[in-house]
């Protein structure tokens, strides 16, 4: 039984006592009153009567005269004289009359529940030394009756006054009560999901201490996940970044260019730059190395403010005088390369080291590329600006000719597909250490331009519609037909659909339409979302846990070590981004990194699994260093 | 039966107890003087009853007013402060006699505590004093006659020419004798004779 059921019970048991206590109490003393007070008008009325009969002339006529008189004009049910022999002199009683007012009946039940009589009263009536006769003198009580009903009602009424006022005080206290409980059940509930949220402490002093307690252990997990998030910076910055520059050293940058342009999303396409310092060795023996150093850090300066322009872009600094830039996502290659020579120009300048030489290349590049392709072609076009010497841009376009031209051509393409449920899914599969599948990846292919295109090809064009809310509820709506056939799915859920409560509301309402597949759905979110839609990402995740829903991020690792408050989140699970994966056999930082990040990641419950696994050597390794799923090409 | 006679025991016992407490030795011996009275008249004819009543109380009882006695312009004692006492004025008389007889058995219907108004010092004796005498009717409808406390004989009524009855009563509907638990009636308290019958309970009778 529950808790606010055991205080209503104990409340209406109070109440009850305290009122039928009352109740009876005050229907026995009224009663007892009354009974004496009738009893004693008995008396006096009998006494004075027979009084002054015993002073006048025994006249029968006269006695009956005054009976009659005391009778009519007063409150009695029986007035007799009777003899000494026992023979009635005079008797005059009340009749009951049928024409009594209703109102003033008491009811039948009342009168034989509380049964009062108040006894007679009996005087002599003398004739000188001789007896004349007894006088038995009776009030009637139904006064006493309509008096006792009319109070014991009216008791009645107020009971059920106060037992509603009652009910209502009740009903607040108990929802004060109760309010903090559901608190630290909330709490509690939250905690056993490994989900260390913290309550606000409640005035009730037990629940304070209860939640006290739960809080510090939320606390110890967010200080444990801190630390532990300091030293995978720590260890990151030491084997991912350039020391000088903090920009991505040679390695990394490769790893995250090759994980760009193998990826299947709206990310898969942009704009690569290439910036050399061409007279390094020459500045640095005429200005010392000091200067060249500064000049360096200014030129990654600008490198980080693109960066932080434009999201999911990056930078990195290959060796000593070379820098490149992939801004995704932005076809222009033209605006981007006059942003960048104007932005080094312009830095440069302002600290009047003119001398640099610093040509720079800039040239689209596609989902699906090669990677050493690319390179190759962006080496081709700085070798033409240092051609032209000093701070020359030359920029290479090399976009597809795209049937769909324009935007509103995009538009009509897209949505006709969506329409006509030209839309599929594919399948990658995802297993565990002894190669079960958990689940399989299904990014979505659409029917475009007589073949099925994998997501890099449209997606851009659709996030800049703002369409992707659409695909994605599609994605999902296809993906539940899809469980009903077997296996549990994973879809990707755009930042735009994340960040749209429309998207939002239908998407759970679709969910909840299948309940029994949508426990075979996985969800993931991109990895910046748990940085720059917190919010939106952790009620998301509780409505979809509710449902029964698996919840995770992906492509995970870059920005980890920024995201705050993991571990109140709830996720299930983490894929790894294939940057961090690419090689990780011969790279000893980035198995430390990634030891780190599965630690944590099983200290909050979460799978960890490793994407765009591409051999059985980094298989291997990554097994070794704890992760619980694998996928890629090799899988 | 047994459980009678323990019974008449305890209120004995109990109505020993109250004067012992109230007047002492004295007290206490009066109340046994009374008690083998009312044990030695038990099964003697009604008029042999009414003269041991009225001889013992005229003889043991000094007529007192109650301002003196009492500190009280009028106070009705019970029959065990007249006793113990060893005084009282005539309704005090007259109580006691009047439940003396009913412990004797004597019914209550017989029995009149009667307001008289009587005419002092001889026929032609214009003084009148209000008094109380005890009527015993042999028949409801006889002459009764009459235990005074003026004079030490009984007499028939119509014999008293200086007494004039105004007004009688007895304890019918009041007076249930040997009740075991006495009802504490506070307002009872009220009228002279319905204290003196609720004191009464309280002490034993």
């Amino acid at each position: 039984m529950s808790l606010i059921k055991q205080l209503w019970i104990g409340i209406i048991v109070m109440l009850l006592l305290a009122m039928g206590g009352s109740f009876a109490i005050s229907i026995i003393s009224a009663k007892s009153y009354l009974e004496e007070q009738l009893r004693v008008k008995n008396i006096d009325n009998a006494t004075t009567l027979a009084l002054s009969m015993s002073q006048m002339e025994k006249d029968p006529t006269t006695f009956e005269l005054l009976i009659s008189a005391q009778f009519d004009t007063g409150h009695y049910e029986v007035i007799s004289l009777i003899d000494p022999d026992k023979n009635i002199i005079v008797s005059r009683r009340y009749e009951e009359n049928k024409n009594d007012d209703q109102l003033t009946r008491v009811p039948e039940w009342f009168i034989n529940l509380v049964n009062f009589d108040a006894a007679p009263g009996i005087a002599q009536v003398q004739d000188g030394w001789k007896q004349y006769g007894i006088l038995l003198v009776k009030s009637h009580s139904r006064y006493a009756w309509q008096a006792l009903w009319k109070s014991t009602s009216q008791l009645i009424n107020w009971f059920i006054v106060a037992a509603f006022i009652s009910g209502l005080v009740g009903t607040i206290i108990l929802k004060f009560i109760s309010s903090p409980l559901n608190t630290v059940i909330k709490q509690a509930e939250a905690i056993g999901e490994r989900r260390f949220v913290t309550s606000d402490e409640p005035k009730t002093t037990e629940f304070q201490r209860l939640v006290r307690a739960m809080n510090a252990l939320s606390q110890s997990v967010k200080t444990m996940l801190e630390k532990e998030t300091l030293q995978l910076e720590k260890l990151r910055r030491e084997s991912q970044l350039d020391s000088l520059t903090d920009l991505p050293n040679r390695n990394h940058f490769l790893n995250l260019l090759e994980s760009k342009l193998n990826r299947d999303d709206s990310d898969s396409s942009g704009v690569i730059a290439i910036i050399r310092f061409l007279n390094l060795t020459e500045l640095n023996n005429r200005l010392g190395r000091a200067s060249v150093d500064l000049a360096l850090m200014q030129i990654a300066g600008v490198l980080h403010q693109f960066v932080g322009h434009y999201p999911g872009s990056f930078a990195g600094r290959l060796n000593g005088s070379d820098f490149m830039l992939v801004i995704v996502n932005n076809p222009s290659a033209e605006s981007i390369g006059a942003e960048l020579s104007e932005q080094i120009n312009s830095q440069l300048s302002e600290e009047n080291i003119t001398t640099i030489q610093l040509p720079i290349a800039v040239c689209t590049y596609n989902s699906g590329e090669k990677r050493n392709e690319l390179l190759h072609k962006l080496d081709g076009a700085l070798a033409q600006a240092e051609l032209k010497g000093n701070r020359a841009v030359v920029i290479v376009n090399t976009n597809q000719q795209l049937a769909h031209r324009n935007l509103a051509d995009w538009r009509d393409a897209i949505n006709h597909a969506l329409q006509v449920k030209k839309i599929q899914l594919a399948h990658f599969p995802v297993c565990n250490s002894s190669g079960v599948v958990l689940h399989y990846e299904a990014p979505v292919r659409l029917l475009l331009d007589d073949d099925w295109q994998p997501a890099g090809y449209f997606m851009p064009w659709a996030a800049r519609l703002g369409i992707m809310p659409t695909i994605d509820l599609e994605v999902i709506r296809t993906a539940l037909i899809s469980i009903e056939k077997g296996n549990a799915i994973a879809v990707n859920i755009s930042a735009d659909a994340l960040c749209n409560a429309l998207f939002r509301e239908e998407a759970l309402a679709l969910l909840n339409q299948s309940l029994t597949q949508a426990k075979g759905l996985w969800l993931e979110f991109p990895e910046s979302c748990a940085l720059r839609h917190m919010a939106e990402l952790r009620s998301f995740t509780n409505a979809l846990r509710a449902i029964g829903c698996h919840v995770g991020l992906e492509h995970v690792g870059l920005e980890f070590t920024k995201i705050r408050e993991l571990q109140d989140i709830g996720l299930h699970y983490l894929k790894i981004d294939g940057a961090i994966v690419r090689d990780i056999h011969h790279n000893i930082g980035n198995q430390n990194f990634l030891s780190g990040l599965c630690k944590i990641g099983h200290s909050l419950g979460m799978l960890m699994i490793a994407e765009g696994v591409n051999s059985i050597a980094e298989k291997e390794k990554l097994l070794q260093l704890d992760v619980d799923g694998l996928t890629g090409p090799a899988i | 039966m047994c459980g009678l006679l323990c019974f008449a025991e305890i209120t004995v016992n109990k109505l020993e107890a109250t004067i012992q407490k109230r007047f002492g030795a004295v007290g206490l011996k009066k109340l046994q003087a009374w008690e083998t009275l009312l044990e030695n008249n038990k099964t003697k004819t009604t008029a042999e009853k009414n003269k041991a009543v009225n001889d013992f109380f005229n003889k043991n009882t000094r007529f007192e007013d109650d301002i003196n006695h009492w500190k009280t312009s009028d106070y009705w004692a019970t029959p065990l402060e007249t006793l113990g006492s060893e005084a009282g004025d005539c309704e005090d008389y007259t109580i006691a006699k009047y439940f003396s007889l009913i412990r004797l058995g004597v019914s209550v219907e017989h029995l009149r505590l009667i307001y008289v108004k009587a005419q002092i010092g001889g026929s032609s004796s214009k003084v009148f004093q209000a008094h109380m005498v005890l009527g015993y009717y042999e028949q409801p409808t006889s002459i009764p006659l009459i235990l005074d406390s003026l004079i030490s004989d009984i007499q028939t009524a119509d014999k008293r020419t200086d007494l004039h009855p105004v007004f009688s009563f007895n304890s019918d509907g009041l007076w249930v004798g040997n009740q075991a638990q006495p009802q504490i009636d506070p307002t009872a308290r009220l009228s002279r004779w319905r204290d003196v019958l609720e004191r009464m309970k309280q002490e034993g009778f």
